[in-house]
């Protein structure tokens, strides 16, 4: 028999499943009940199966920091997340907010620029990013949508509060494992499921593919669609081709398209087939070395010109990342109010942007108790967590922020959420993140298909895939059972 | 004055390439300050061209050839008025509180700051302080650092090519008008003035016909309430209706004349004319 989950003696740090000591929350009750009758070998057991089988089917990742390329599995973990409806739709309804106001500062920032000339966000942070893409300024976009595809990372903080963490509006990655946890959940431990009735996720294929048609330039008819990889080597590839499958969608690489007469084609066996929207899994540097980088051997030449021309219709449009440049982050409430006239729905977490003097020094100071993070990195890659970093780690991190301040911005440690999760063949505390995707065609979807991360090694506050974290089936549950 | 310009590009492969790309800044800019009465491209072998304007207001062509070809030729022919500049007045007494004052400069930061070719540093900051200007007069200031290249660099073609970057040219002393103009550009910026590139043909006597560098660059610094004023280092001349604007931008990177891409073994040959040609006269 499993232990029964125990309330964690953290007392900073919120859990997921237990209300008190000895009082599941209402959403999990019964998943507390199905457990205790759960023999631990089916658990262990089962788990050992459904990673092998991850592995066989190729659902994984490569870990660029390990110089081999391995291919990794996001580790599975069995016992599923549980959001109550109104939980979710409070949190959706952030999510949808946010996406809004992000879009909408895209559009401005591109074209008048008018949060700058007002003042709201200063011109200069937006001029110093790499990630501001000049190209794109004055080019409209089909229906004025540049992200298409979101992923919005929410943590709980210690009070429960959800906050964002930060904004991934360029090419997210995540739902092939949502769709894939569900799958396995269910296949394997139908049991869990007793006694609940929750959203479904399968149909997220089929709401991206709405949202990409809407995409389309104007006057396209049934557009044609293609999911465009950088091919078998990325980190995502897996993602790349269910999404394509799912979607009954070609997967293309750059090679497979040309730009004839300022449109885009699909080489097929049978000719070139017209192409009205790409849903690229490729940076906006690689995408057309015509006008970005000229060795990307990944892109289509000239596709930039067809793009501006508007006879083509691309998820998420170029030059996306300006809006989740983490230095740009602490500035979303203000777009929120600016664009919106709303309040945010969501909050924030503390930030401290390095390029100022004064905030540089207070950093530079308490590296130990601050996370710091690279302005234009994701995927957890560059971040000092100061409470667990060495002396040469801090005094590392400390010289690259002198050397080039606008590249870092600090936070205070927030304390993730824990959520119990099979360690060892036992329940154990880990922290968990939280990313629901956001899809934007005519106007903002959030399906009830959210990645939940979690870090599995013991007091890890890292989440990410490529950091050692691993993924649990995340539950929306149906509006009528809420109180289950 | 009244000028047709013949600018025709060709390149040559000693291997058939396909699939070639191309972009263009050749279309003249109409402005306060000339009108481009007639601008036409031709491509050999044949393409459909598209036009675009650009986010600096300039005129963009491209066009792409698909099937196999061992030369490619670009022939842009235009037909371009410029006026003389206002009563000939040399810009001067702009201080830094009137240039902060203008509602556009803030709108400028991109012609602030460093760029791919004209990149800001020490090597910049000293050379601004060997300008023989004070420095609280912006235009002034521009007008002298633009004498100031002229004499302190020299002309010579070969040492610098089109990668050549501002502290590669201040370090060889020595360039041709797009390096001049890039050192031009960065003594400005580094003072707090916008400055940007500007590209196009400068008019050198009835029937020149020049090689390769007739294409000509200069730079333009912003100074309210003259607007953008034009310095030619290379000739130490403002500019004035000898001067037949083409392109403007933050630096070479964004209006170089041809740029493309092909499907091709070889990098084959480039060869430029231009002839630059007053018409005054024949009204």
């Amino acid at each position: 028999m499993l232990e029964l989950v125990q309330r964690p003696v953290v007392d900073d740090v919120f859990d997921e499943f237990f209300a008190d000591p000895t009082t599941p929350r209402a959403n999990y009750a019964r998943l507390a009940v199905t457990l205790a009758a759960v023999e631990t070998d089916t658990l262990v057991n089962g788990v050992r199966a459904i990673n092998a089988a991850l592995l066989r089917r190729g659902v994984t990742f490569t870990v660029y920091a390990e110089s081999s390329g391995t291919e990794r599995i996001f580790p599975f973990d069995p016992i599923p997340r549980i959001f109550s409806h109104r939980e979710w739709r409070r949190m959706a309804a952030g999510v949808e907010q946010r996406v809004r106001a992000l879009n909408a500062f895209l559009h401005d920032v591109y074209h008048d620029g008018r949060i700058l000339r007002e003042g709201r966000i200063p011109r200069e942070l937006v001029h110093s990013s790499d990630l501001f893409v000049r190209e794109m300024i004055g080019v409209r976009v089909p229906n004025d949508v540049y992200i298409h595809v979101s992923g919005i990372d929410l943590i709980h903080d210690d009070q429960g509060t959800p906050r964002v963490l930060e904004d991934n509006v360029r090419t997210p990655s995540g739902i092939s494992y949502v769709l894939e946890n569900r799958d396995v959940l269910k296949r394997t431990f139908p049991r869990l499921f007793d006694g609940y009735r929750i959203e479904p996720v399968d149909d997220y294929p089929l709401r991206l593919l709405r949202t990409l048609q809407e995409a389309a330039p104007h006057g396209a008819r049934e557009p044609n669609v293609v999911v465009l990889t950088p091919g078998v080597y990325n980190s995502a590839y897996y993602e790349h081709a269910v999404l394509a499958r799912s979607m009954g969608v070609p997967l293309a690489e750059g090679r497979d398209l040309l730009v004839v007469d300022n449109r885009v084609f699909l080489k097929t066996t049978a000719g070139l087939e017209r192409v009205d929207v790409i849903y690229r899994r490729i940076d906006d540097d690689f995408i057309d070395p015509l006008y970005f980088r000229p060795d990307s051997a990944l892109g289509i030449v000239g596709f930039m010109n067809a793009y501006r021309a508007g006879n083509v219709g691309l998820a998420n449009a170029i030059g996306t990342g300006i809006a989740d440049d983490k230095a740009l982050y602490r500035f979303v409430p203000a777009m929120i109010r600016f664009y919106l006239g709303e309040e945010p729905l969501l909050e924030n977490v503390e930030t401290l942007d390095c390029s100022d003097p004064v905030t540089r020094r207070h950093v530079l100071a308490h590296l130990e108790q601050l996370v710091v993070k690279r302005t234009n990195g994701s995927g957890g890659y560059g971040m000092l967590i100061g409470p667990a970093s060495t002396a040469a780690e801090r005094e590392d991190f400390a010289r690259r922020i002198e050397a080039t301040p606008r590249t870092f911005i600090a936070q205070p440690v927030i304390q993730l959420s824990s959520h119990p999760t099979l360690v060892d063949g036992q329940l154990s505390p880990r922290r968990i993140d939280l990313r629901p995707f956001a899809l934007y065609g005519k106007r903002v979807d959030v399906p009830p298909a959210a990645l939940t991360r979690v870090a599995l090694r013991k007091g890890s506050l890292v989440v990410n895939s490529s950091q050692g974290g691993g993924s649990k089936d995340t539950w929306v549950l149906a509006a009528e059972d809420d109180d289950a | 004055m009244e000028y047709t310009i013949d600018h025709e590009t060709a390149y040559r492969y000693p291997q058939p390439v396909s699939e070639s790309y191309t972009v263009v800044h050749l279309q003249p800019r109409t402005n306060l300050r000339q009108y481009c009465t007639r601008y036409n491209l031709s491509v050999e072998p044949g393409a459909r061209v598209f036009s675009y304007l650009d986010r600096f207001g300039n005129d963009v062509q491209h066009f792409a050839v698909m099937p196999e070809h061992a030369q490619l030729r670009i022939i842009a022919r235009s037909h371009v008025v410029t006026l003389p500049t206002s009563g000939g007045e040399i810009p001067h007494d702009v201080d830094a509180a009137r240039l902060h004052a203008d509602p556009l400069v803030s709108e400028l930061a991109d012609y602030c700051a460093s760029t791919p070719y004209v990149a800001l540093g020490p090597e910049v900051t000293r050379l601004a302080d060997a300008v023989p200007a004070a420095a609280d007069d912006l235009a002034t200031y521009f007008l002298a650092a633009g004498s100031f290249v002229h004499d302190a660099f020299t002309y010579r073609s070969g040492v610098t090519d089109v990668r050549t970057t501002v502290a590669d040219v201040i370090d060889a002393g020595a360039g041709v008008c797009q390096d001049f103009a890039h050192v031009l550009i960065a003594l400005a910026r580094t003072r707090g003035i916008p400055a940007r590139y500007a590209s196009g043909y400068v008019f050198r006597g009835a029937g020149a016909t020049l090689g390769a560098e007739a294409s000509h660059a200069w730079a333009e610094a912003y100074l309210p309430p003259y607007g953008w004023v034009g310095f030619d280092p290379t000739n130490d001349r403002l500019v004035d209706d000898g001067f037949v604007l083409v392109a403007v931008g933050r630096d070479y990177g964004d209006v170089s004349p041809t740029r493309g891409l092909y499907r091709g073994v070889d990098p084959g040959s480039l060869r430029v004319t231009v002839a630059v040609d007053a018409a005054a006269a024949e009204q």
